[in-house]
Formats: structure tokens, sequence, C-alpha cells
């Protein structure tokens, strides 16, 4: 792992419910997934983020996000800096 | 609060849980419910995978590799080499039921890539597919119910009446009112530090089985797959290198597998005990600071020719495997380098007790699948792929042959209300612990201490920590105190489930004071069939586990059907104790 960070943003909750767009710092590491991002930011960050993951592998899709737009699997997309990650887009927030 | 109401429960989308739910939704009114996506979720769609039925059977399909093979000779094996500490009626189920499963299998579509004796070559996800088809085959009474984790199961004057879970998109607490229930949840994988399983294998299916009072059995049994990724990070927990030809090498670049004995590297190189004998090398190297830095050792393939390495890629197509691209890992091995890789916690042979029915010891309430116990004894050396789909079969057959004659149960008020004040208390706190710390510590003990290697002095220290951090764990305070999509509430349901297993692993690990199969113990390298040809039960009375130790019901003599392996075995676990001596 490098000293080097980059900035990420996921969409999570306010404490009044509310959706908002929180700004992480996650430090660079070659390899790193947006799974393993997420995986950071939800065990040294800031808790209150929410994803799904299962197989890790790219098998079952339940790690399927909407990434820069897109809907990618998390586990199967390297983090870059300056990405926009929304783990429940209108597809799957309302459920 | 929402409730279903359903004759048969099935907890759990893996391969288990999806032949319970075909096989019960024949005759009864069916729920499925899974926290993870359903019908894709637990170790199934990562399997390897081979299904396994005897040579005959697959001869009769087409497939005559070992025709001349029967089940009694198969379950001959599969007993040996499970240290003869198998549940030998399970055995004789498995063995039985295994080829008519395979066969309807192969009518729902799945795919063969090739054959072995007694195994046809396919893969997971072909199998979750087929298995798909089957539920889809036919108008049948079956409600899927996905994104809920279950809690903890209802039980009322000693029989199994119900579930009540958490749905994690609403946050709303959900009862589920059954006449029968199936476990099917899969292994306890995401307890370790490095493990080869999905996220959602938590032990829930023990944990709760177990809160409920239902037995569990050779809880000690824990298989390690070595050679398993540890970097770089997307790639951490993947196989690849379990099926690639290659090297350890220590951090030092000693390929440590040549200093066994040379049948010992032989049985590693050529049999399914590879996974024991190379894991138990590997953490002999971790555990005396010959290791790489994130706590494994390192695979090589620097030894290959250019020419047989390039041949390689022709059998795995654009180095894919499963989802992921090898691609830029494969040019690093092709250029020299070595990459860090570990055993990690793979399969466990342990779990909770069920009779050839697939009955656990509380009425109402069966399990299939790998969250069952003492199929495959000290050793799993036949396909888990099969042991899912025959008990799940039977599991969901007879569950809904029991629904048959009986009325939906009442609720116990006073159970319900404590579950529900468990969660709201939870909800509600202020300070505590966080559960991610919890969870870290959890996975670092369960590894170093009720890992690979066991001794006496880690297991007892192991059983200390794990008691604080179970304490810990009711204390612990959530970050965000939202209900809809709370992350850190389900990891807290799923970090009591982990904690329990492991402690009871732990306990039986300690009890256990001689070696046989996977569980091997430095400081007593020795198997002993007098005491020990017993399994080791274990259940909850006022608060506390109590261990019972229960024959091995057999009758096959021990002293005619030696264990091939078991003076190999035996050597590298005295040459761990060597090198020890040797330090000092």
């Amino acid at each position: 792992m490098s000293d080097m960070q980059i900035t990420i943003r996921i969409r999570t909750w306010s404490d009044d419910g509310r959706r908002h767009l929180g700004e992480y710092l996650v430090p660079e590491a070659e390899g790193m997934s947006v799974l393993n991002a997420l995986e950071y930011v939800c065990e040294h960050l800031d808790s209150t983020i929410a994803y799904r993951s299962s197989c890790r592998r790219g098998v079952c899709g339940g790690c399927a996000m909407k990434i820069n737009g897109k809907r990618r699997l998390a586990c199967e997309t390297l983090i870059q800096d300056g990405m926009e990650i929304d783990p429940f887009d209108e597809e799957w927030g309302e459920r | 609060m929402q409730e279903y109401q359903t004759d048969v429960l099935v907890i759990g989308s893996g391969g288990a849980g999806l032949r319970a739910a075909i096989a019960a939704s024949e005759t009864a009114s069916t729920t499925i419910v899974s926290k993870g996506p359903l019908g894709r979720s637990g170790a199934t769609i990562l399997a390897g995978a081979d299904i396994m039925a005897d040579g005959g059977s697959l001869a009769r399909l087409g497939y005559a590799d070992l025709p001349q093979d029967d089940p009694a000779a198969w379950a001959r094996d599969i007993v040996i080499e499970g240290f003869h500490l198998n549940d030998e009626n399970l055995v004789a189920t498995y063995v039985e039921n295994a080829g008519a499963r395979v066969e309807e299998l192969l009518a729902w579509g799945m795919t063969v890539r090739g054959t072995e004796e007694r195994a046809l070559l396919t893969t997971g996800m072909s199998i979750c597919a087929a298995l798909r088809r089957g539920v889809d085959e036919r108008e049948r009474s079956l409600a899927q119910v996905d994104g809920v984790t279950i809690i903890d199961l209802l039980v009322n004057e000693g029989r199994v009446v119900g579930a009540v879970g958490v749905d994690f998109g609403s946050g709303a607490l959900i009862v589920f009112r059954a006449k029968a229930i199936v476990l099917a949840t899969g292994g306890w994988h995401q307890a370790y530090r490095f493990n080869a399983g999905a996220d959602e294998l938590t032990g829930d299916g023990q944990g709760m089985a177990y809160r409920a009072g239902a037995e569990l059995v050779d809880m000690e049994m824990v298989t390690f797959a070595p050679n398993i990724l540890l970097a770089p990070p997307r790639h951490s927990g993947s196989l690849w290198f379990y099926i690639l030809p290659g090297m350890l090498l220590n951090a030092r670049g000693d390929a440590f597998m040549s200093w066994e004995a040379p049948e010992v590297a032989k049985l590693a190189a050529t049999t399914e005990w590879n996974k024991l004998l190379c894991s138990k090398a590997s953490m002999r190297e971790v555990k005396n600071g010959r290791g790489g830095p994130l706590g494994g050792v390192f695979f090589s393939m620097h030894h290959m020719p250019k020419n047989l390495f390039d041949a390689l890629e022709n059998t795995h197509p654009g180095w894919r495997f499963q989802g992921d691209d090898f691609s830029e890992l494969m040019e690093r091995m092709h250029a020299g380098e070595a990459v860090e890789v570990g055993p990690a916690a793979e399969y466990f042979e342990g779990g909770i007790r069920i009779n050839a029915r697939c009955e656990t010891s509380i009425p109402g309430l069966y399990a299939a699948g790998e969250c069952s116990g003492g199929l495959f004894g000290a050793n799993r050396v036949a396909a888990a792929t099969t042991e899912m789909v025959v008990e799940g079969e039977i599991a969901g057959r007879e569950a809904a042959a029991s629904a048959a004659t009986l009325e939906i149960f009442p609720l116990d008020g006073k159970q319900m209300q404590a579950i529900r004040e468990a969660q709201e208390d939870l909800l509600a706190r202020s300070t505590g612990p966080s559960v991610y710390e919890l969870r870290r510590r959890l996975r670092g003990i369960a590894y170093d201490k009720v890992g690979v290697l066991r001794t006496g002095g880690d297991l007892s220290e192991a059983l200390t920590e794990l008691k604080e951090i179970e304490s810990a764990l009711d204390r612990v305070r959530l970050t965000a105190t939202r209900r809809a999509c709370n992350r850190e509430w389900g990891e807290t349901i799923e970090l009591r489930n982990m904690i329990q297993c492991v402690c009871l692993s732990a306990l039986a690990a300690l009890e256990r004071n001689e070696s046989r199969g996977v569980h091997v113990r430095e400081d007593r390298p020795f198997v002993d069939n007098c005491a020990w040809r017993k399994h080791l039960l274990v259940r909850e009375d006022d608060g506390h586990p109590v261990l019972v130790r229960f024959p091995v019901v057999s009758d096959r003599p021990l002293h005619k059907e030696r264990i091939p392996y078991e003076e190999s075995i035996l050597r590298a676990a005295r040459t761990g104790a060597l090198w020890e001596d040797e330090k000092e």
C-alpha cells in the first residue's frame, strides 16, 4: 500500500434519512476494487454507508451498483480517483 | 409486524436450499428466504466444481470411467479417508441417492466439461442454473423472499414454529410462521481472517439451531484450502492458484514442500490430502517467521518453461476463472514474480447434527448441505455439491411430509418480545464497541488459534478471548440508527453466529486431544482410535455449551481398513514439532 490517497464519493444517508453524497479519502492500493474500497470506508471511516455484496468473484451479480453513472459489479471494477458510487440506485433503493 | 405463513420454510438459497424448496413445494406450500441474491448465494455458485456419484451410476448415465464401481465401494473409501469418524448412516444415504440427483441435474441442463472415475466436472454456476430450471419446471406453491436476514428460530414447547428476520431494504422485522423449517445456510467461512467463502457464509444456521437447543456435531473439523490468493485485494480469497501448477516458497525463497518426507510430498502433490498437507506446511513457515508480510507464503510459477506456461492458457482461456480476469497477475507470474498466498477456511465437516432423514434433534427442524455435520467425518474427500442436493431433496421432502399432518402452531409471546427488545436496544444504544473491531478480532483469533495447526495452549487462550468478544457483542453500538439499509445491523446479527461457531469449534478442538483428519493438534500428534473414534456432540444447556462424546456407529472392522495415509500425515505433524525443537 502506498501513501497516496484517492478521493471517492459514495451516496449514503444523512441522520434524518435523506440521501447525500459522502466524500472519502481512501489509501491507494494496487488492484483494489470498488468493493474493497467500500469495505475500507465501512470499517475505517464511516460505518453508516451501506451496500450489498456476496460472492466477490463476479459471478452472483449481488454487488451490481451504479458506478460513475453506469451499472457495474463492484467486485470486478477497479477503484479510481474521483469515482462516484451509488450502491442503491433507483432500481434498488426503493425495494 | 409483517407476517408470512407457510407449511415449510427453507432458509438459504444455495444448492441445498433450492433443492429442498423444489422437494417441499411438490406437496406443501413453501417459502424460501435468503439474505443474499436468491438462487445465486452461498458457496454453490463458486463451487469448483465436480459433482460425484459412484462409477456404476455414472456409467448408466453414459459416463463409463469406472463402470464396475458401486455405492458400497464408494462409501468404504469415504469412511476410510474420513478417518472412520463419518456417520455411516449419512454416508449410506449419500452414496445411494447421488446417482438419482446427478441424473436429475443433467435433465435440468447441467453442463458436463469432463469426467473422472466418480465425478462429472461442471461449474457451480451451471449447477445453480440447473436447480433454478428445476424450480421453474412446473407450477408450484413456492414464495421466494430475498434480502432478509433471519435472526432466530421461534420455538414453542420444544417445537420449531417459525423464524424472525430483518428485511435489509426496509429494516422491518418479519415473522415467518411455519410447520417445518429446513436450514440450508452453509458454513461459517467469514469468521476467519483468510477464507474462500461468499460474504453471507456466517454460520447463521448453526448459530440459530444451537440457540434453539439443537445438537451440533464434529465442530472441530474445518478444511483449509492452500494457495488462496491474499493479494491484490480484488483477488483476495480466490482459488485461482489452487487449480494451477506452481511451487510454494517461504519468504527466503526455500521450496519448503521439498523438506517433507518423500511420501508426504507425493501425497501433497497427487491426492485429496493436498489441502491438509500444503496448508499445514504453509502455516508452519508462517509460524516460524518465514512467512510474507500479509501472513502467508509465496506461490511461484518461475520453474515452468515458457512453452509450458503458454500452453496453460489454452486450458484457461484469457486467464479467466469464475468472473475474475487474472491476465495482469499472470503477466507478473510470467515475469518470474511470486505472489503471496495462504491457507483459507474452505469447508466445514461439522455442523448441525442430522439423521438420515435430515431431522435435527428439534422436532420440525431439518438441516441440509454444509450447515449439517457428520457425513464426512474428519476429512471431506467426496463432493459437497452432491451432499447439498442429496440432503436438500431429503430435508425438503421430509419437512413437507411432516407438515402435512400439522396445524400452524402458536408463537411464544415471550420469545417474540425478547427478540424485538434486543433489536430495539441495539438500535438505540449510544455508546459501545464497534462491530467491525470485534469482527477483526474474531477473525484473527479464529485463524491464528483455531485454524490449521492447533495446540491446547492456543485453544485455551482463544476461548478466553472469544468470551471477551462475546460479552462485548452485547454492548455493540451501531453508527447509524436508521432501520433501512443498515449494514452494521446485519453484520451484528451475523457476528453473533460466527462467534458461537468459533467458540464451539475451539471447545471441541481442545477436548479432542488427538489428531484426526483435518484436526491437527501439534501437541498431540497421534490418532487415538481407542479413546477417540467418537463424535463430539455439543448443545446449549442453561446458557452454556455441554460436550458429549458419542461413539461412531459402524460395523466396519477398523484394523482391516487402516487409513492409508495415517502414518504420512502424522509424520507431517511431527515434522512441525521437530522444527520447533531445532529452533531451541
